[in-house]
Protein backbone atom coordinates (compact mmCIF):
# COMPACT_ATOMS: atom_id res chain seq x y z
CA UNK A 1 0.00 0.00 0.00
CA UNK A 2 0.97 3.55 -0.89
CA UNK A 3 2.57 5.39 2.36
CA UNK A 4 1.09 9.25 2.88
CA UNK A 5 3.79 11.54 1.50
CA UNK A 6 3.62 15.63 2.07
CA UNK A 7 4.53 17.25 -1.09
CA UNK A 8 6.34 20.63 -1.07
CA UNK A 9 6.78 23.23 -4.44
CA UNK A 10 8.42 26.12 -2.20
CA UNK A 11 9.57 28.01 -5.41
CA UNK A 12 12.86 29.68 -5.44
CA UNK A 13 14.85 30.99 -1.99
CA UNK A 14 18.20 31.39 -1.53
CA UNK A 15 20.83 29.52 -0.24
CA UNK A 16 20.65 29.99 3.54
CA UNK A 17 16.53 29.29 3.56
CA UNK A 18 16.49 26.99 1.15
CA UNK A 19 19.18 24.85 3.45
CA UNK A 20 17.39 25.83 6.58
CA UNK A 21 13.94 24.56 5.71
CA UNK A 22 15.80 21.44 4.73
CA UNK A 23 16.58 20.67 8.16
CA UNK A 24 13.28 22.36 9.32
CA UNK A 25 11.34 19.97 7.58
CA UNK A 26 13.82 17.47 9.26
CA UNK A 27 13.14 18.41 12.51
CA UNK A 28 9.33 18.08 11.77
CA UNK A 29 9.35 14.21 10.38
CA UNK A 30 11.77 13.49 13.54
CA UNK A 31 9.44 14.82 15.56
CA UNK A 32 6.39 13.37 13.91
CA UNK A 33 4.65 16.10 13.54
CA UNK A 34 4.85 16.05 9.50
CA UNK A 35 4.48 13.36 6.93
CA UNK A 36 7.11 12.11 5.28
CA UNK A 37 8.12 14.86 2.91
CA UNK A 38 9.53 15.46 -0.46
CA UNK A 39 10.11 19.06 -1.53
CA UNK A 40 10.77 20.83 -4.93
CA UNK A 41 12.93 23.97 -5.17
CA UNK A 42 14.80 26.39 -6.73
CA UNK A 43 17.52 28.65 -6.32
CA UNK A 44 17.49 32.70 -6.39
CA UNK A 45 20.39 34.15 -5.74
CA UNK A 46 22.20 31.16 -8.03
CA UNK A 47 24.73 30.07 -5.27
CA UNK A 48 26.88 27.12 -4.67
CA UNK A 49 26.70 24.23 -2.02
CA UNK A 50 29.87 23.17 -0.50
CA UNK A 51 29.62 19.53 0.85
CA UNK A 52 29.69 19.36 4.55
CA UNK A 53 33.76 17.77 4.34
CA UNK A 54 34.73 20.09 1.43
CA UNK A 55 37.41 23.07 2.06
CA UNK A 56 35.61 26.14 0.72
CA UNK A 57 39.43 27.43 -0.30
CA UNK A 58 40.18 24.37 -2.16
CA UNK A 59 36.71 24.32 -4.01
CA UNK A 60 35.12 27.73 -4.44
CA UNK A 61 37.08 30.84 -6.08
CA UNK A 62 35.24 32.89 -3.62
CA UNK A 63 36.23 36.15 -5.47
CA UNK A 64 34.35 35.50 -8.44
CA UNK A 65 31.61 34.54 -6.44
CA UNK A 66 31.42 37.66 -4.81
CA UNK A 67 31.74 39.58 -8.37
CA UNK A 68 28.72 37.63 -9.94
CA UNK A 69 26.60 37.90 -6.91
CA UNK A 70 26.45 33.82 -6.14
CA UNK A 71 25.93 32.86 -2.83
CA UNK A 72 28.01 29.81 -0.88
CA UNK A 73 26.71 27.85 1.69
CA UNK A 74 27.95 24.94 3.19
CA UNK A 75 25.56 21.82 3.46
CA UNK A 76 24.82 19.37 6.22
CA UNK A 77 25.44 16.50 4.08
CA UNK A 78 28.50 15.67 2.18
CA UNK A 79 29.43 14.85 -1.27
CA UNK A 80 30.71 17.50 -3.77
CA UNK A 81 29.75 21.54 -4.44
CA UNK A 82 27.40 22.11 -6.76
CA UNK A 83 25.97 25.20 -8.94
CA UNK A 84 22.27 25.79 -8.07
CA UNK A 85 21.60 27.71 -10.95
CA UNK A 86 19.74 26.41 -14.21
CA UNK A 87 18.67 23.20 -12.05
CA UNK A 88 15.75 21.85 -9.86
CA UNK A 89 16.65 20.92 -6.39
CA UNK A 90 14.24 18.05 -4.82
CA UNK A 91 14.69 17.00 -0.94
CA UNK A 92 13.02 13.97 0.75
CA UNK A 93 12.73 13.74 4.70
CA UNK A 94 11.49 10.10 5.55
CA UNK A 95 12.38 8.47 9.03
CA UNK A 96 14.99 5.93 9.04
CA UNK A 97 11.95 3.32 9.85
CA UNK A 98 10.45 3.83 6.74
CA UNK A 99 10.41 1.18 3.96
CA UNK A 100 12.24 3.38 1.76
CA UNK A 101 15.05 3.87 4.00
CA UNK A 102 17.31 0.75 4.85
CA UNK A 103 20.29 0.73 7.05
CA UNK A 104 22.71 0.54 3.75
CA UNK A 105 23.01 4.04 2.84
CA UNK A 106 24.14 2.68 -0.79
CA UNK A 107 20.79 0.99 -0.93
CA UNK A 108 18.98 3.81 0.03
CA UNK A 109 20.00 6.36 -2.59
CA UNK A 110 19.46 3.86 -5.05
CA UNK A 111 15.82 3.40 -3.89
CA UNK A 112 15.41 7.07 -3.59
CA UNK A 113 17.14 7.62 -7.16
CA UNK A 114 14.64 5.76 -8.71
CA UNK A 115 11.81 8.95 -8.25
CA UNK A 116 14.74 10.87 -10.34
CA UNK A 117 15.23 8.37 -13.19
CA UNK A 118 11.59 7.72 -13.69
CA UNK A 119 10.56 11.31 -13.63
CA UNK A 120 13.64 12.04 -16.37
CA UNK A 121 11.99 8.93 -18.22
CA UNK A 122 8.69 10.85 -18.22
CA UNK A 123 10.61 13.93 -19.79
CA UNK A 124 11.64 11.18 -22.22
CA UNK A 125 15.13 11.39 -21.19
CA UNK A 126 17.13 7.89 -20.59
CA UNK A 127 18.83 7.69 -17.53
CA UNK A 128 20.57 5.42 -14.81
CA UNK A 129 21.72 5.32 -11.32
CA UNK A 130 25.31 5.12 -11.10
CA UNK A 131 27.00 4.83 -7.56
CA UNK A 132 27.44 6.16 -5.09
CA UNK A 133 25.05 9.25 -5.84
CA UNK A 134 25.20 10.25 -9.51
CA UNK A 135 22.41 9.69 -12.12
CA UNK A 136 23.87 9.54 -15.45
CA UNK A 137 22.18 9.78 -18.90
CA UNK A 138 24.56 9.48 -22.57
CA UNK A 139 27.59 8.93 -20.18
CA UNK A 140 27.12 12.14 -18.53
CA UNK A 141 25.76 13.85 -15.34
CA UNK A 142 22.62 14.97 -14.96
CA UNK A 143 21.63 14.66 -11.13
CA UNK A 144 24.01 14.71 -7.95
CA UNK A 145 22.40 13.29 -4.77
CA UNK A 146 23.65 13.70 -1.19
CA UNK A 147 22.15 12.26 2.21
CA UNK A 148 22.24 12.15 5.81
CA UNK A 149 20.71 11.29 9.08
CA UNK A 150 20.07 12.77 11.74
CA UNK A 151 17.21 12.70 14.51
CA UNK A 152 16.08 8.81 13.61
CA UNK A 153 15.19 10.58 9.53
CA UNK A 154 17.38 10.25 6.74
CA UNK A 155 17.26 13.95 4.46
CA UNK A 156 18.59 13.19 1.09
CA UNK A 157 19.32 16.26 -1.61
CA UNK A 158 20.03 16.44 -5.24
CA UNK A 159 19.74 18.42 -8.01
CA UNK A 160 18.53 17.88 -11.83
CA UNK A 161 20.41 20.25 -14.51
CA UNK A 162 18.13 22.02 -16.96
CA UNK A 163 20.71 23.72 -18.36
CA UNK A 164 24.48 24.69 -17.87
CA UNK A 165 26.84 27.02 -18.47
CA UNK A 166 29.95 24.72 -18.19
CA UNK A 167 32.47 28.01 -18.56
CA UNK A 168 30.72 29.89 -15.94
CA UNK A 169 30.42 26.68 -13.53
CA UNK A 170 34.06 25.78 -13.85
CA UNK A 171 34.83 29.72 -13.42
CA UNK A 172 33.41 29.53 -9.96
CA UNK A 173 34.41 26.17 -8.88
CA UNK A 174 37.83 24.91 -8.91
CA UNK A 175 37.90 21.01 -9.85
CA UNK A 176 41.02 19.39 -9.46
CA UNK A 177 42.06 17.30 -12.44
CA UNK A 178 41.86 13.88 -9.83
CA UNK A 179 37.88 14.69 -9.68
CA UNK A 180 37.34 12.88 -13.45
CA UNK A 181 39.97 9.56 -12.86
CA UNK A 182 38.38 6.49 -13.22
CA UNK A 183 35.31 8.30 -14.94
CA UNK A 184 34.14 7.83 -19.32
CA UNK A 185 34.56 10.62 -19.73
CA UNK A 186 38.17 12.19 -18.35
CA UNK A 187 37.13 15.99 -19.19
CA UNK A 188 35.52 17.31 -16.28
CA UNK A 189 33.71 19.62 -17.96
CA UNK A 190 32.53 17.45 -20.66
CA UNK A 191 30.98 15.14 -18.13
CA UNK A 192 27.77 17.99 -17.38
CA UNK A 193 24.78 17.52 -18.92
CA UNK A 194 21.69 18.99 -18.90
CA UNK A 195 18.26 18.50 -19.55
CA UNK A 196 18.13 20.60 -22.13
CA UNK A 197 21.31 20.09 -23.72
CA UNK A 198 19.74 16.39 -23.90
CA UNK A 199 16.34 16.99 -25.38
CA UNK A 200 17.69 19.89 -27.97
CA UNK A 201 15.06 22.46 -26.37
CA UNK A 202 15.07 24.66 -23.36
CA UNK A 203 13.40 22.50 -20.46
CA UNK A 204 12.07 24.46 -17.93
CA UNK A 205 11.59 24.33 -13.46
CA UNK A 206 7.41 23.75 -13.38
CA UNK A 207 7.75 21.33 -16.69
CA UNK A 208 10.81 19.43 -14.61
CA UNK A 209 9.72 19.58 -11.47
CA UNK A 210 5.73 18.47 -12.54
CA UNK A 211 8.03 15.35 -14.19
CA UNK A 212 9.65 14.84 -11.28
CA UNK A 213 6.43 14.43 -8.95
CA UNK A 214 5.19 11.58 -10.70
CA UNK A 215 8.27 9.80 -11.26
CA UNK A 216 8.71 9.64 -7.31
CA UNK A 217 4.82 9.09 -6.45
CA UNK A 218 5.56 6.52 -8.86
CA UNK A 219 9.22 4.84 -8.06
CA UNK A 220 8.16 5.00 -4.44
CA UNK A 221 4.54 3.82 -4.32
CA UNK A 222 3.92 7.30 -2.64
CA UNK A 223 0.30 8.78 -2.05
CA UNK A 224 0.98 12.28 -1.98
CA UNK A 225 -0.69 15.50 -0.31
CA UNK A 226 0.10 18.65 -1.73
CA UNK A 227 0.47 20.84 1.20
CA UNK A 228 2.78 24.14 1.90
CA UNK A 229 5.51 24.41 4.65
CA UNK A 230 4.24 25.07 8.26
CA UNK A 231 4.42 28.37 10.24
CA UNK A 232 6.53 26.91 12.57
CA UNK A 233 9.30 25.21 9.64
CA UNK A 234 9.46 28.68 7.82
CA UNK A 235 10.17 30.50 11.54
CA UNK A 236 13.02 27.86 12.12
CA UNK A 237 14.14 28.04 8.35
CA UNK A 238 14.44 31.50 8.53
CA UNK A 239 16.27 31.43 11.91
CA UNK A 240 18.62 28.84 10.60
CA UNK A 241 19.56 30.82 7.81
CA UNK A 242 20.45 33.79 9.94
CA UNK A 243 21.76 32.02 12.98
CA UNK A 244 23.51 28.94 10.52
CA UNK A 245 23.84 28.95 7.70
CA UNK A 246 24.41 32.25 6.29
CA UNK A 247 27.21 32.67 9.10
CA UNK A 248 31.00 32.50 8.64
CA UNK A 249 32.03 29.92 10.95
CA UNK A 250 29.32 27.31 9.36
CA UNK A 251 30.64 28.63 5.88
CA UNK A 252 34.25 28.47 6.58
CA UNK A 253 33.63 25.25 8.58
CA UNK A 254 36.88 23.56 6.80
CA UNK B 1 57.24 17.03 7.83
CA UNK B 2 54.02 18.90 6.31
CA UNK B 3 51.93 16.89 3.48
CA UNK B 4 49.32 18.00 1.37
CA UNK B 5 48.14 14.91 -0.50
CA UNK B 6 45.02 14.71 -2.99
CA UNK B 7 43.80 11.84 -5.03
CA UNK B 8 40.96 9.54 -5.82
CA UNK B 9 41.27 5.93 -5.07
CA UNK B 10 39.54 3.06 -6.14
CA UNK B 11 35.80 3.01 -5.26
CA UNK B 12 36.39 6.46 -2.99
CA UNK B 13 35.68 9.90 -3.81
CA UNK B 14 38.21 12.94 -3.90
CA UNK B 15 40.19 13.21 -1.43
CA UNK B 16 42.40 15.36 -0.14
CA UNK B 17 44.82 14.92 3.30
CA UNK B 18 46.79 18.08 5.12
CA UNK B 19 48.86 15.68 7.66
CA UNK B 20 52.03 16.43 10.05
CA UNK B 21 54.09 13.44 9.98
CA UNK B 22 57.14 13.08 12.90
CA UNK B 23 60.26 13.08 11.31
CA UNK B 24 61.84 11.44 9.50
CA UNK B 25 58.76 10.49 7.26
CA UNK B 26 58.39 6.83 7.03
CA UNK B 27 55.90 4.31 7.27
CA UNK B 28 56.77 4.02 11.27
CA UNK B 29 56.61 7.96 11.53
CA UNK B 30 53.57 9.17 14.12
CA UNK B 31 50.82 10.97 12.28
CA UNK B 32 50.88 14.19 14.68
CA UNK B 33 47.91 16.01 13.03
CA UNK B 34 45.50 15.24 9.70
CA UNK B 35 42.34 16.59 8.22
CA UNK B 36 40.87 15.22 5.23
CA UNK B 37 38.63 17.49 2.76
CA UNK B 38 36.48 15.96 0.62
CA UNK B 39 33.48 14.86 -1.64
CA UNK B 40 33.08 11.65 0.47
CA UNK B 41 30.18 11.11 2.97
CA UNK B 42 30.44 10.15 6.96
CA UNK B 43 27.40 9.78 8.90
CA UNK B 44 27.17 11.18 11.70
CA UNK B 45 28.81 14.43 9.72
CA UNK B 46 29.90 15.72 13.61
CA UNK B 47 31.72 12.58 14.30
CA UNK B 48 34.28 12.69 11.52
CA UNK B 49 36.19 15.72 13.58
CA UNK B 50 36.73 13.57 16.32
CA UNK B 51 37.64 10.44 14.45
CA UNK B 52 40.38 12.88 12.72
CA UNK B 53 41.82 13.77 15.97
CA UNK B 54 41.62 10.03 16.95
CA UNK B 55 44.14 9.25 14.46
CA UNK B 56 46.77 11.71 16.43
CA UNK B 57 49.77 8.97 17.10
CA UNK B 58 48.80 6.70 14.37
CA UNK B 59 51.87 5.15 12.82
CA UNK B 60 51.34 6.04 8.90
CA UNK B 61 51.91 2.36 8.65
CA UNK B 62 49.16 1.49 10.74
CA UNK B 63 46.29 4.19 9.51
CA UNK B 64 44.34 2.00 7.50
CA UNK B 65 43.41 -0.16 10.22
CA UNK B 66 43.15 2.91 13.26
CA UNK B 67 40.75 4.75 10.90
CA UNK B 68 38.45 1.56 10.40
CA UNK B 69 38.74 0.67 14.17
CA UNK B 70 38.08 4.60 15.26
CA UNK B 71 35.14 4.98 12.60
CA UNK B 72 33.30 1.52 14.07
CA UNK B 73 34.11 2.95 17.99
CA UNK B 74 32.58 6.11 16.65
CA UNK B 75 29.22 4.72 14.84
CA UNK B 76 30.05 6.51 12.07
CA UNK B 77 29.12 5.44 8.67
CA UNK B 78 31.31 6.18 5.83
CA UNK B 79 30.90 6.15 1.85
CA UNK B 80 33.35 7.57 -0.42
CA UNK B 81 36.37 7.12 1.77
CA UNK B 82 38.38 4.32 3.58
CA UNK B 83 41.30 4.32 5.96
CA UNK B 84 43.03 1.91 3.22
CA UNK B 85 42.70 5.22 0.90
CA UNK B 86 43.80 7.66 3.13
CA UNK B 87 47.18 5.05 3.91
CA UNK B 88 47.82 4.78 0.21
CA UNK B 89 47.89 8.32 -0.81
CA UNK B 90 50.06 9.17 2.50
CA UNK B 91 52.60 6.29 1.33
CA UNK B 92 52.25 7.26 -2.62
CA UNK B 93 53.30 11.08 -1.30
CA UNK B 94 56.06 9.85 1.31
CA UNK B 95 57.49 7.81 -1.85
CA UNK B 96 57.03 10.58 -4.00
CA UNK B 97 54.21 9.55 -6.02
Amino acid sequence: MADKARILFTGYNNAFFNMGLDEAILGSVAAGSSLPTLRFYGWKPAAISLGYFQGINEEVDIQACRDRGIDVVRRVTGGGAVFHDAELTYSIVIPERHRLAPDSITDSYEILCAGIVQGLSILGVESKFVPINDIVSAGRKISGNAQTRKKGCLLQHGTILLDVDVEKMFSLLMVPKEKAKGKLIEDVKARVGSLSSILGRPVGFDETASAMEKGFISALDLDPLREVPSEEELILASRLADEKFSQHCWVHKR
Amino acid sequence: MKIEAIGKPEGCKLLRISAVIGDPPGLDSQIERISVRGDFFAVPEEGFEALEKSLSGTRVRDLAEAFETQASNLGLKTLGISGQALQTLIEGHLHGG
